[in-house]
């Protein structure tokens, strides 16, 4: 399709928009466990950086967010590439665990589907099976603006739990709603939603404020990068796999008429439970919530919307949380609040439904135990700027702070260490909000965690967020603690607040995973990209307690 | 989901709750400065859920958590995050008296006003092994009454009515 939100809104002019193959709407990976990927991305932005609309950077990098692969595949923020070359991503699509855990392949649950209907045992713990991942640009201090322009897609990971075909019925696969038609993978009735928030200059065309650093807002309601969207559906389950991919808008999701909704995954991992809903928790960026929605509630004509609740002023954080009929009334002066998407109910199933929505799901990985490292990372203002590379460093009105506590507040500099824990180990990080102003979704590269408490409690968690995340909003004034394996690769990470204007004003550090002088250097060299390729200098800080 | 008491005990509970009225109440932060106050509260909660496959009569108390934070940053006004448990909330069903439970903790971001009219929804459903996929919803709306001055909560109030009715 051509470059277009909508059939009535003008044809976007390719320096505004960059898509994946430069089409809309977004594109979609599929790919399953023990199936390596090898993603080759070519960059075919415009060689003059100028060349932009506005808004966006021709260096790119493509994290897949959150993948268990090797660190040189992770998307790090400074090893991008420029136009005219390419970076081959290998993504091998393993079981965290793998090298410790049910490494005979034995446990029939940590299976992948072949293509005649069966599975294949695999090796690693069948508790971290993924579901729903996406891909997006990282370019350090321009991610908000690469995302916004269009470079992200989503990631579908299929297994023998999560195969995308509700009709095989093996005792192993949950059979969630999908379809029949192939052996694995089936899309008919699982959708992928990328919601994200936009804003069009006088001609029609997408703008971006560079200058705004706070989160930056837009004023139109897209999905799939289409605005007004509508979605004829049976009478029978779907699942819905909605992203997050605002720069700085949070959502808040209801069905118009209040009917309930099944949570089954947060942030790309099924739950350990299932968790009936009328209104979705609000949803930072980055964070996805696969649900199931039985539309055989309604009859043949009837409609019903998705409808945002969460009402920003600022992109801060949201000012209100709306009740449903506030959100419908039309009285909130933010027009991305209200209904987003229209379902029509347009038929009975053309086959029986089939699928199912189990109780259970998957339950959280065993927690070795043992001694376990601590550590804080507090998210706020007023950084100081301690390194000043060109190339590595960044200031901006944001910043972490770590090294419990003695750091000081860092500006982002993707040369500087602030942590390294070491391979094979399990720690705890505390993440702390330092401001009552703001919210922070925090993403932490890599390792799924889970959450240990919020605000000091395991009482305050959440059943929808009592499975494994990657993505953890702090709310205001507020904290989490979680803890994390790290295992499997070593190598160049990061962390940093998903609100990607935070993240490119400072918000974001640096970490490794430390083997222990292995296979890796110890600490590792800073890529530093360039036209004629990359060199590589020593870290320009590491933090006292990084190791 | 949350393991769900009895309706009898939620009753008992429901019955402390009332005599004992508000319970926890405003405390200072300690720990981050933007937070003003920090409080929880119960409000006994009931009502006929109508509709289909029966009515449901629902009885329990809701709690409530709410902090006051403060952005001393930006300047911007108070906001209270509220964090609504329907755990103890219960029902039958008036026809084959079918235990119900609930589902649907809310966390939400509302301004510090004087008065504020919550009004949220909640998942009920059989209390069996699939009931979930059964699940209706209920409504809730709350009058919660703040001291502005003071920055914490004053005192709430729950409407008599549960049935959701949206267009």
């Amino acid at each position: 399709m051509p470059l277009q939100f909508h059939p009535g809104l003008p044809v976007q002019d390719p320096l505004k928009v960059w898509t994946f193959n430069g089409t809309i709407p977004p594109k979609l990976l599929i790919g399953r466990y023990h199936e390596p990927i090898l993603f080759r991305h070519n960059n075919e932005l415009p060689p003059d950086k100028t060349q932009n609309g506005g808004f966006g950077r021709h260096t790119i990098s493509t994290h897949e967010h959150n993948g268990h692969h090797g660190a040189e595949n992770d998307g790090f923020t400074g090893a991008y590439f420029f136009p005219g070359q390419f970076y081959d991503y290998h993504y091998p699509i393993v079981l965290a665990g793998l090298n410790s855990i049910n490494t005979g392949a034995t446990d029939p649950k940590a299976a992948t589907p072949d293509d005649s209907g069966g599975k294949i045992n695999i090796p690693g713990d069948w508790r971290e099976t993924m579901s729903t991942h996406w891909f997006h640009d990282h370019m350090f201090s321009f991610t908000s603006q690469n995302v916004y322009k269009g470079n992200a897609g989503m990631f579908n990971i299929y297994s023998a739990l999560d195969r995308g075909n509700e009709g095989s019925t093996d005792g192993v696969n949950f059979q969630l709603p999908s379809g029949t038609a192939k052996s694995w993978g089936n899309l008919e009735y699982d959708v992928n939603l990328m919601l994200a928030d936009k804003a069009f200059d006088r001609d029609g065309q997408l703008f971006f404020d560079i200058f705004q650093t706070d989160g930056f807002l837009g004023d139109v309601m897209t999905v799939n990068l289409g605005y007004k969207p509508y979605f004829e559906v049976e009478r029978r389950k779907y699942r819905f796999r909605i992203l997050n991919g605002a720069v700085a808008r949070f959502f808040k999701i209801a069905l118009s008429d209040g009917s309930t909704m099944l949570q089954i995954a947060n942030d790309g991992n099924l739950l350990p439970t299932v968790v009936p809903l009328t209104q979705l928790d609000e949803q930072g960026i980055a964070e996805r919530y696969d649900i199931v929605i039985d539309f055989s509630r309604y009859s043949v004509g009837q409609k019903v919307w998705m409808v945002n609740l969460a009402e920003h002023q600022n992109g801060r954080l949201p000012a209100r949380d709306l009740s449903i009929a506030e959100a419908l009334s039309g009285q909130s002066p933010d027009p991305c609040v209200g209904k987003f998407l229209e379902f029509r109910i347009v038929r009975n199933p053309a086959t029986p439904d089939q699928s199912k929505v189990p109780t259970n799901l998957i339950p959280n990985p065993v927690l070795p135990t043992g001694q376990v490292r601590e550590r804080i990372f507090e998210f706020g203002r007023g950084a100081n700027q301690r390194t000043n590379d060109p190339i590595t460093s960044f200031f901006g009105p944001w910043g972490v702070r770590t090294d419990n506590g003695g750091g000081g507040m860092l500006a982002a500099d993707f040369g500087t260490i602030s942590a390294a824990p070491k391979s094979r180990t399990r720690e705890i990080w505390t993440l702390r909000n330092g401001g009552g102003g703001w919210d922070h979704p925090v993403h932490i590269h890599f390792e799924e965690g889970q959450i240990l408490s919020r605000n000091g409690k395991l009482a305050n968690v959440p059943a929808w967020e009592r499975g494994r995340k990657d993505v953890y909003r702090l709310r205001p004034g507020g904290e989490v603690k979680i803890t994390m394996q790290f295992r499997d690769f070593q190598g160049m990470f990061m962390e940093h607040c998903h609100n990607t204007t935070h993240e490119d004003n400072a918000m974001l550090l640096r970490r490794e995973i430390d083997d222990g002088g292995g296979a890796f250097l110890r600490a590792l060299s800073t890529p530093i990209p360039t036209p004629q390729g990359v060199r590589f200098q020593p870290p320009g800080d590491i933090l006292q307690t990084a190791f | 989901m949350k393991t769900r008491k009895p309706l009898f005990t939620v009753a008992l509970v429901l019955l402390a709750a009332s005599l004992g009225g508000l319970v926890g109440g405003s405390s200072p932060a300690f720990a981050v400065v933007s937070i003003a106050s920090t409080g929880t509260t119960t409000i006994a909660y009931g009502g006929l859920v109508r509709g289909n496959p029966e009515p449901v009569l629902l009885v329990g108390f809701v709690q409530f958590e709410m902090t006051v934070v403060n952005d001393p940053d930006f300047g911007a006004p108070p906001s209270v995050q509220l964090g609504i448990d329907f755990s103890h909330v219960a029902g039958v069903g008036t026809k084959t008296r079918t235990r119900y439970v609930t589902s649907g903790d809310q966390y939400l971001v509302r301004p510090l006003v004087a008065r504020d009219v919550v009004d949220v929804t909640f998942a009920i459903y059989p209390a069996d092994a699939t009931g979930f996929a059964n699940a209706r919803p209920a409504l809730a709306s709350f009058t919660l009454n703040y001291n502005v001055k003071a920055e914490t909560f004053a005192s709430g109030t729950v409407s008599p009515s549960v049935d959701v009715s949206l267009p």
